[in-house]
């Protein structure tokens, strides 16, 4: 053979396998989709090694099996995504398993060294090699669970893998262990964080319903109140009032606030609550406290701190004469400002004990004339557009 | 013994026949049920190996027209659901078996072999 001609085998002898293997470490840090991760580290694998096709089997536990999840190579050898799967009782799962029982420790399983186990498994091990088209084997154990087979094809030339590339297919192979892991990890803290927002969204939801148990006159204000302020806020983005960066929190925090901003009512006598007819001095008194009762409330919890801030300020006018502070204009924070619009404007809108609904387009003229004085101009600005929407859409 | 393979997903169908090719078997691959059809008449299959669901007809609409062609041609079916073939329906139009996505290879081998190489 002429000396410019270098064999296979010797070329990839020049392969810096330490520098690939930290090449795919830097890999698993930057990238998080366990996906894209698999996907690279195969690409890795066939590019080094040089191999005709090579095919991950990841465990599913739901269907008992190992289901081809990735693969590359060439067509026709390698296994298309969730077509193929192999049963927990394969063979070749069956020997990985057993030698872990018995420690053993099995980085890789060889074609060619499958003679070498002996009795019936070895035939059975033989024929599924065959099935995959395959030339090497290579577990995945995390702890004591095998949660996928690599299957790898024949070598482009031929010979068989040596020791420096299976020890280089060990370790890739629990980098893929350790990707699936923060993988499954990542999925069930999102799961938890998820699970534990909708609990605590429920609770504040049935925290609101209290007070609507107590008010007789309120039935539904609450959720009317909510959905009408979010309607509101989805006005004021449209208009660019409120950036779409600061949208989403402002949002959630809306939402939580509006739920509870009558929380405070608890703490007020039923009889005045209830009163069928106009309060007296004493009894305005008293009613004036629910927003500093439902701050009071809610202050201990975290995730209330900007909700309370609705809560705390809903009844504060925009020219400074409201309560309980007398705040005006921007002192008064944003979603307190939104709150009270949507809040008097169903107020108006719904029969009260000492008089019966106005007509919405009556509310709104009130409300309107009271734009800078107790109501913030911008948010009366998006009521109206809010309104002028609803009413082309009623009569459509 | 000759098999046209009808898959819509490229990879799919590169398998099967590939597969086929090393059981010892003829093999060629159609894309979609309009395709296959067209291909019909020049391969002259024994056997189709279908995929259930393809964007254009679904196997047993493509299975229907294939035996107006030739009464006398076989088939299996690859689902992605047990439930998405009739049985009933699928008797009738000579469906010998079918497979549900993920396959098993070996119990895709044995059924190629039992129906398709034996002749049972």
């Amino acid at each position: 053979m002429p000396s410019t001609l270098k064999s296979q085998s010797e070329l990839s002898a020049k392969i810096d396998y330490r520098d690939e293997l930290e090449k795919a470490a830097k890999l698993m840090i930057r990238i998080h989709s366990m996906d894209t991760l698999v996907k690279m580290i195969l690409r890795t694998i066939i590019r080094i090694v040089r191999i005709e096709h090579a095919s991950l089997l990841i465990y599913d536990a739901a269907r008992h099996a190992y289901v081809a999840h990735t693969s590359k190579g060439m067509a026709g050898l390698k296994i298309p995504k969730g077509f193929t799967r192999i049963s927990s009782e394969n063979p070749i799962i069956s020997y990985f398993a057993q030698m872990h029982q018995q420690a053993v420790k099995t980085d890789h399983l060889l074609f060619s060294h499958i003679g070498l186990i002996g009795g019936q498994l070895q035939e059975k091990i033989r024929d599924e090699f065959l099935l995959y088209n395959a030339r090497a084997c290579v577990p995945g154990f995390f702890r004591d669970k095998l949660i996928f087979a690599l299957f790898l094809g024949a070598k482009q030339n031929y010979e068989d893998y040596t020791d420096e590339e299976l020890g280089f297919l060990s370790v890739l192979a629990s980098d893929v262990v350790m990707a699936i892991q923060n993988a499954s990890l990542f999925q069930s803290l999102n799961d938890q964080l998820l699970k534990n927002k909708n609990l605590f969204l429920q609770t504040v939801f049935a925290l609101s319903q209290a007070i609507e148990a107590k008010d007789h006159y309120t039935q539904g204000h609450t959720e009317r109140v909510t959905q009408f302020s979010l309607n509101l806020a989805e006005e004021l983005k449209s208009m660019g009032r409120i950036s779409l960066k600061e949208a989403k929190e402002l949002f959630e925090n809306l939402r939580i606030s509006a739920l509870l901003h009558d929380i405070g009512k608890i703490g007020v006598p039923e009889a005045i609550l209830n009163k069928n007819g106009m309060l007296d001095e004493q009894e305005r008194v008293e009613i004036n406290k629910h927003p500093l009762i439902g701050a009071n409330i809610l202050i201990k919890i975290d995730e209330f701190q900007e909700p309370i801030l609705g809560v705390k300020y809903h009844h504060e006018k925009f020219d400074g004469t409201g309560y309980p502070e007398g705040l005006k204009e921007n002192q008064i924070p944003f979603i307190a400002r939104i709150i009270a619009v949507a809040d008097t404007f169903d107020a108006m809108t719904s029969d009260r004990p000492y008089r019966k609904a106005m007509l919405k387009e009556q509310a709104l003229c009130l409300i309107i004339e009271q734009s800078g004085k107790q109501f913030d101009p911008q948010v009366v600005d998006a009521l109206s557009s809010f309104c002028r929407k609803a009413s082309i859409t009623a009569k459509e | 013994m000759k098999i046209l393979v009808v898959d819509d997903e490229v990879e799919v169908g590169n398998f099967l026949v590939d597969f086929l090719k090393r059981l010892g078997l003829e093999a060629e691959k159609a894309i979609c049920g309009a395709d296959a059809l067209a291909m019909f008449g020049r391969v002259n299959p024994d056997w189709v190996l279908l995929d259930m669901k393809m964007p254009d007809l679904d196997g047993l609409e493509v299975l229907v027209k294939m035996k107006e062609l030739n009464p006398n041609i076989k088939s299996m079916m690859i689902t992605g659901k047990s439930d998405e073939v009739s049985e009933s329906e699928a008797r009738s139009l000579g469906v010998r078996d079918y497979l549900v996505k993920p396959i098993d290879l070996s119990e895709l081998r044995t059924k190629i072999k039992t129906y398709i190489m034996d002749g049972k």
